[in-house]
């Protein structure tokens, strides 16, 4: 059993955490912290530290990136071996969005729904710089494009590149999953 | 085929102009009118040349036109026949090609989509690369420029009242 | 050997319902959208829905100077970039008459033809994942990754080159970009009879490929398809031998064509045009001329001239042409991309009638479509 460190409320397994360096809620609403999730939070962790290390992208390219997402897929990369390289063809059985290219006006309806038909907790990566602020297709008074993906979902990664290498993505990938078993994420 | 090609073309053209394939990349430019256009591209699609592409420029700041470009080509040997037709967008419609090429139809559209010149007769005239409710046409000249972008720059967002 | 179109009797029974596949649909090759009419499992219509990646490469054309928009380009096609960015170049190049040197043009055509292999290579990985098969997806990758590694060495990227500049290429070609090229090709031949027998020859891919979604000379001729799969119909036509530019004229190539315009001869089409690409790159490399990448003598700013101008080359899907239409100044009036999957896939609603709904991932995989170029 873990030491359980009360003013955050999290318990901590030697394994996930050895150096023990405070995690905060993202929220950073302490008030929620009550015995009940205290007990709860090994198991948390375990859970945490499960969807860590099985995340399952949704099959979804936009553009250029999309290619750079599946030569991180393939034979010389292999996103299978950080446990992220079941790419699920529906919505329903993914729990990460690769934002992989531009975003244009009329795809971003299609991408909010996406969004919301994927089930919690779930996770969204912007790779590349037109999900970042429309790239290189941004000028004064462009009307065919989104300028970055955070004005449809909640992003948590931020990718740059145009196209970012597979290796940015994979870096992308390792950071999500030290947010992931530390149980940071945006609600909804 | 009962007469042959350039016969058709000079009965059926305004003017005629040869152009030097090595700079231009065609070999010559007929200006039609629209009452000419469907019988011209007949006699193109009977002496086997492709529609290459129909696009458009804005000229309305200095004709008051739209000017429709289509270009043709042969497949066995190079022989690229740019036709021009001017048109008012406001009062004036193109006759559609989409019953002798099939290519048309979405050329067509997009040139809708972009400029706002409307094809009589076509299937089915509907925005195709923009979203349907957009209330702009994209490449006219007068929607959008990057420099009458306002200061603010990146919330200049908003479409002309085109 | 001639495969003749499956034959189908139209059903009339049941009734018509609608099926939509995507935007977001893992076959759909990015983001398009079928709206398909159905009769129990047969198509009785079809209606492709574009426009998701509309990106306004024309209207910032318009905007910018004709140099400004030399990245642009490789995006347009970001799976044959190379040759989209050369081709840019060099329709600027015949509106200014600037001439290139002869080491250019040779690198040129190595880099053009090394990104149209590995265009192909993505296009037999991708297909065959469509189809179910998930291991040469992964050989095919595998190749790609080498090809990429060539490229990067030289241009600094790996899918949106940017290597081409008027009268010219960034950067010289060293010997040992030719060695890993010439080797990387030996290579590829052995590979391609290992695809022979792993895939080609296999009865699964046959028996879903052939007779499948043809397209006759007569629709490929009123669409203006044209690439892999118009040569697949059996019309021997290449930018590169009908308008060579370039440089192709001085290689020995040969066009590949096959009969029937099925899917299968669409992938009869594109493994032999690897092939001609390898004696491409192998020729260019044999005569490889020393000297400069850039010309000696260069206009200071690049202005398009008054009036209009047609380039066309041969990209790894077809004819792709600039129209571009100058008034003087450095930014163009006008620029037109007439892109090849655009007028390839506007053929698919006669394609895809009667044909069955499984078939459609074998038909659409097999034009080989990138949506942001047909949106553009």
């Amino acid at each position: 059993m873990g030491k359980v460190d009360r003013k955050d409320g999290v318990v901590r397994l030697p394994l996930v955490n050895p150096a023990n360096t405070p995690v905060r809620d993202p929220l950073g609403d302490e008030a929620m912290v009550d015995p009940a999730v205290v007990r709860l939070a090994v198991l948390d962790d375990l859970l945490n530290l499960g969807r860590a290390n099985s995340l399952w992208p949704l099959t979804f390219g936009l553009a250029c990136c999309a290619i750079e997402m599946m030569a991180a897929g393939a034979s010389k990369y292999d996103m299978d071996r950080f446990g992220a390289g079941v790419f699920r063809p529906s919505a329903r059985q993914a729990d990460v969005m690769i934002l992989a290219g531009t975003i244009s006006k009329k795809m971003s309806p299609v991408i909010r729904q996406l969004w919301d038909q994927m089930p919690s907790p779930k996770w969204a990566i912007a790779m590349g710089g037109c999900t970042i602020d429309g790239g290189p297709f941004k000028y004064p008074n462009q009307y065919a494009i989104e300028e970055g993906a955070d004005k449809i979902v909640p992003v948590d990664i931020y990718i740059p590149g145009c196209p970012p290498r597979p290796e940015a993505l994979i870096a992308g990938i390792l950071q999500l999953k030290e947010k992931v078993k530390a149980g940071r994420r945006f609600e909804g | 085929m009962s007469v042959d090609l350039p016969t058709r073309i000079d009965e059926l053209s305004t003017a005629s102009e040869e152009c030097a394939y090595e700079k231009v990349g065609f070999h010559q430019r007929h200006t039609i009118d629209a009452s000419v256009l469907i019988d011209l591209a007949r006699a193109f699609f009977e002496a086997g040349y492709v529609l290459e592409m129909i696009t458009c420029q804005d000229l309305r700041a200095e004709t008051q036109k739209m000017l429709l470009v289509y270009s043709f080509n042969r497949l066995e040997s190079v022989d690229r026949q740019l036709l021009h037709l001017a048109i008012d967008p406001d009062t004036e419609q193109a006759p559609t090609l989409s019953m002798i090429y099939s290519g048309a139809n979405w050329f067509e559209r997009e040139v809708y989509d972009m400029y706002g010149v409307r094809f009589s007769d076509h299937p089915e005239l509907e925005r195709i690369l923009l979203p349907e409710d957009a209330d702009f046409f994209a490449l006219r000249k007068d929607f959008g420029r990057m420099d009458e972008a306002s200061a603010g720059g990146d919330e200049a967002e908003e479409g002309d009242d085109d | 050997m001639t495969n003749p179109p499956r034959e189908l009797s139209p059903s009339t029974e049941g009734e018509l319902y609608t099926l939509n596949m995507g935007p977001q649909h893992p076959s759909m090759h990015g983001v398009l959208r079928l709206v398909l009419q159905l009769r129990g499992e047969q198509i009785v219509n079809a209606k492709p829905v574009i426009g998701y990646s509309h990106r306004a490469h024309e209207k910032m054309a318009e905007n910018r100077s004709a140099l400004q928009f030399l990245p642009n380009s490789s995006r347009i096609d970001y799976l044959s970039g190379m040759i989209y960015n050369l081709g840019y170049c060099q329709a600027v190049e015949k509106i200014l008459q600037i001439e290139v040197p002869d080491r250019a043009v040779h690198i040129r055509i190595i880099a053009a033809e090394l990104n149209r292999i590995s265009s192909h290579l993505l296009w037999f990985g991708t297909f065959l994942l469509d189809l179910g098969g998930i291991t040469p997806f992964l050989y095919s990758f595998d190749d790609r990754e080498q090809i990429l590694d060539i490229l990067d060495s030289v241009t600094g990227s790996r899918l949106t080159y940017c290597y081409g500049r008027f009268g010219g290429v960034t950067r010289d070609v060293d010997d040992e970009f030719l060695e890993r090229s010439t080797a990387f090709i030996k290579l590829l031949r052995t590979r391609l009879l290992m695809y022979k027998r792993l895939v080609t020859d296999n009865v699964i891919l046959r028996e879903r490929c052939i007779g499948v979604g043809v397209i006759s000379k007569d629709t490929a001729f009123r669409f203006d398809v044209t690439g892999p799969s118009l040569r697949a119909s059996g019309v021997a036509y290449d930018v590169r031998k009908a308008e060579p530019y370039g440089g192709y004229d001085r290689f020995d190539f040969e066009v590949p064509t096959e009969e029937d315009g099925d899917t299968m001869s669409r992938f009869h089409v594109r493994i032999r045009e690897i092939e001609q690409s390898c004696r491409l790159i192998e020729q260019a490399i044999a005569s490889m001329p020393e000297g400069d990448i850039l010309p000696k003598k260069m206009p200071k700013r690049f202005q398009i001239p008054k009036g209009e101008f047609y380039f066309a080359c041969e990209s790894a899907r077809g004819h792709f042409g600039i129209y571009m239409v100058g008034d003087g100044s450095d930014i163009p009036f006008k620029m037109k991309l007439r892109t090849p999957s655009f007028s390839n896939l506007s053929a698919m609603p006669e394609t895809l009638r009667g044909t069955m709904l499984a078939d459609t991932i074998a038909i659409v995989g097999g034009i080989d479509i990138v949506m942001p170029e047909i949106d553009r």
